[in-house]
């Protein structure tokens, strides 16, 4: 049964910072959320670094639905529905590289790199001629857009581009993947695990749970620098649901690594671009399903697989003109801190994996209203730093702004627009 | 007079032993002392498990370029991941998982006199059960390069294969 809007409504309490984790684990509810969260917003497919060239593709999901993106002869960016027309077969089996044609094993239908059906076998003596090619093509993703290197794809032709719906939250990407002449690139190899819990109770933590950090990693964060204070950094919450928290000053992992060694090269020429923004270290989710951790240098998509299991994908970002023993070292570093076995992550699979636990047998756990009340203070404001500013590292205005947005998605026939004055009421400080 | 066969039985039983002894060592949580079964100079390495292309896998398993890891340490960071297990605050093992290693299949795949050093092939099992009725199994292959050390080995270089495209588990916070 499709929930109601105001059952939907009753769940989520935005003003008195309390949410239902039916929220996390109804299949009902899951359902609807592929349908009007996943199947209408911008979510995140590939880095350009990642299909430079003509015919190169990677696969990836949109929602729960397999997508595959690739470069085209003219450099534009396509992707479409990782599934046969003729019996829904999956069409492309490898992760990445480059290809003339998707070829389905089952029947033989061929597409081209733009999802044109171009080969289909016996079309003369089992079709009679009578197919049209022209009409089945791959399904197509309806908007694909980037974002200096980073390409989105949307499922719904209405929605706002991605950049309006991205919103301030570029100043702060900006910070980060527009450092340096060049920009970023991904590394190859796409890190991927599994948590048998909901994909929001990730997408939640990187827009603004830095709370977190020094209990949940205690074992790792505190040997690699001293303790941070609400005072060391700030949190930021944006109107379109997108949420940021970061430290104002780096923290030197290995002081004397090929890595820290650039970073100290290049901040002036960075602080020249990008001001303070340059020595960030933050996460931030762009809603709903889009994560990034500037500074350790991973962008995150956090992929359903039903209500209580998601996967993560980990792509490991460095400067595109780095000297070849930077990015080593960034590889080095990521592998050993993030991923599934990274001495800061395993801890984050051990929480999101006993909370999936218990909502998974739990009625009177379902029945709870969990706390997001941190920060519930008026936004205080900055004049450099735009959307709702909060001047302390720890604080949950950007949950409270993911839940507003996937509210207002989860019970909007029509794609919600926002306003100006919406925006802008948000933001304002005092208010 | 030793055959040469004796010799090889000799060696094959000092590498299965030491294999075994090692995985014993995990399995009864002595992180510290396993540890100690590694030299300075190692590299422990999981890479990737990557679905590519026939004509984009090359012919062996292993990348050949700059790629992200599961794993890739060296001695230090080696060593603070064993600190981690002990440091009581590392939730995802704090209490411990329960771990059996399941080695088989071990082969000497050449010994360079020399170096003092053997490549070892060998295949794991590892069922970890953890808390309640948490389970995962993993399977794989380790190549160790181990350096002879008085009569017994150390391990100057372990590449782990896990048999995992995307990772089936919430972490990956044991020892392989």
């Amino acid at each position: 049964m499709v929930p109601s809007s105001d059952y939907l409504k009753s769940l989520v309490d935005i003003e008195a910072g309390r949410i239902s984790p039916e929220i996390f684990i109804d299949e009902d509810i899951y359902r609807l959320e592929l349908d009007r969260v996943f199947g209408r917003n911008w979510l995140f497919l590939a880095h350009d670094s990642m299909i430079p060239k003509p015919g190169d593709f990677f696969s990836t999901y949109m929602g729960g639905d397999p997508v595959v993106v690739a470069r085209q002869p003219d450099g534009s960016v396509r992707a479409f529905l990782n599934a046969c027309r003729h019996r829904g077969m999956r069409v492309c089996r490898a992760e990445s590289g480059n290809t003339k044609s998707f070829f389905c094993t089952y029947h033989g239908w061929a597409y081209d790199t733009a999802g044109n059906l171009i080969n289909v076998p016996n079309l003369s003596d089992a079709y009679k001629d009578r197919l049209s090619l022209k009409d089945n093509g791959l399904i197509p993703v309806a908007r694909i857009e980037s974002y200096k290197g980073l390409i989105f794809g949307n499922f719904d032709a209405t929605a706002p581009s991605l950049e309006e719906h991205l919103g301030d939250l570029k100043y702060y990407i900006d910070g980060w993947v527009d450092q340096v002449e060049g920009g970023i690139e991904v590394l190859p190899g796409v890190v991927r695990w599994t948590i048998n819990a909901n994909w929001k109770l990730a997408a939640e933590q990187f827009a603004g749970d830095t709370y977190h950090a020094p209990t949940s990693h205690a074992s790792s964060l505190l040997s690699f620098g001293p303790a941070f204070e609400g005072k060391d950094g700030a949190h930021v919450a944006f109107r379109e649901g997108h949420g940021e928290s970061f430290l104002f000053k780096r923290h030197t992992r290995f002081s004397e690594d090929p890595l820290s060694v650039y970073n100290d090269a290049k901040l002036e020429a960075a602080r020249d671009r990008v001001g303070d923004r340059a020595e960030f270290v933050a996460n931030f989710t762009a809603f709903p399903a889009f994560s990034g951790l500037p500074g350790s240098s991973n962008i995150r998509v956090w992929h359903p697989k039903g209500p209580n299991k998601f996967e993560i994908w980990s792509f490991t970002v460095v400067d595109k003109n780095a000297p070849p023993e930077a990015k080593k070292a960034m590889q080095v570093s990521a592998s050993f801190t993030e991923g599934p076995a990274g001495v800061v992550e395993t801890d984050d699979g051990e929480n999101w994996g006993l909370i999936g636990a218990i909502l998974e047998q739990g009625h009177q756990a379902r029945k709870m209203r969990w706390n997001y009340q941190m920060g519930d203070y008026p936004a205080t404001g900055h004049e450099e730093f735009p959307g709702a500013y909060r001047d302390s590292f720890f604080g949950e205005a950007g949950h409270r702004a993911f839940y507003r947005r996937w509210l207002e998605f989860m019970t909007s026939e029509e794609w919600p627009v926002l306003t100006q004055e919406e925006r802008d009421a948000f933001n304002k400080p005092g208010a | 007079m030793v055959s040469q066969i004796d010799k090889q039985i000799e060696r094959q039983f000092r590498v299965e032993q030491f294999l075994y002894r090692e995985a014993d060592l995990l399995d009864s949580w002595e992180w510290g002392k396993w540890f100690e079964l590694f030299t300075e100079d190692v590299r422990y390495w999981m890479p990737l498990r990557r679905n590519l292309q026939r004509r984009e896998r090359g012919t062996g398993q292993l990348p050949t370029g700059l790629e992200m890891a599961l794993v890739d340490d060296d001695h230090a960071q080696l060593k603070m991941r064993v600190q981690q297990m002990s440091s009581g605050r590392h939730w995802a093992e704090d209490p411990p998982s329960r771990c059996r290693h399941l080695i088989s299949n071990v082969v000497v795949v050449e010994e360079d006199e020399a170096r003092q050093e053997l490549v070892v092939r060998s295949n794991f099992i590892v069922y970890r059960n953890r808390l309640e009725r948490e389970v995962d199994i993993w399977a794989g292959n380790r190549e160790d390069t181990l350096r002879r050390h008085g009569d017994s080995f150390r391990i100057a270089s372990r590449t782990i294969l896990l048999d995992q495209n995307v990772v089936l588990s919430k972490n990956l916070s044991v020892f392989f």
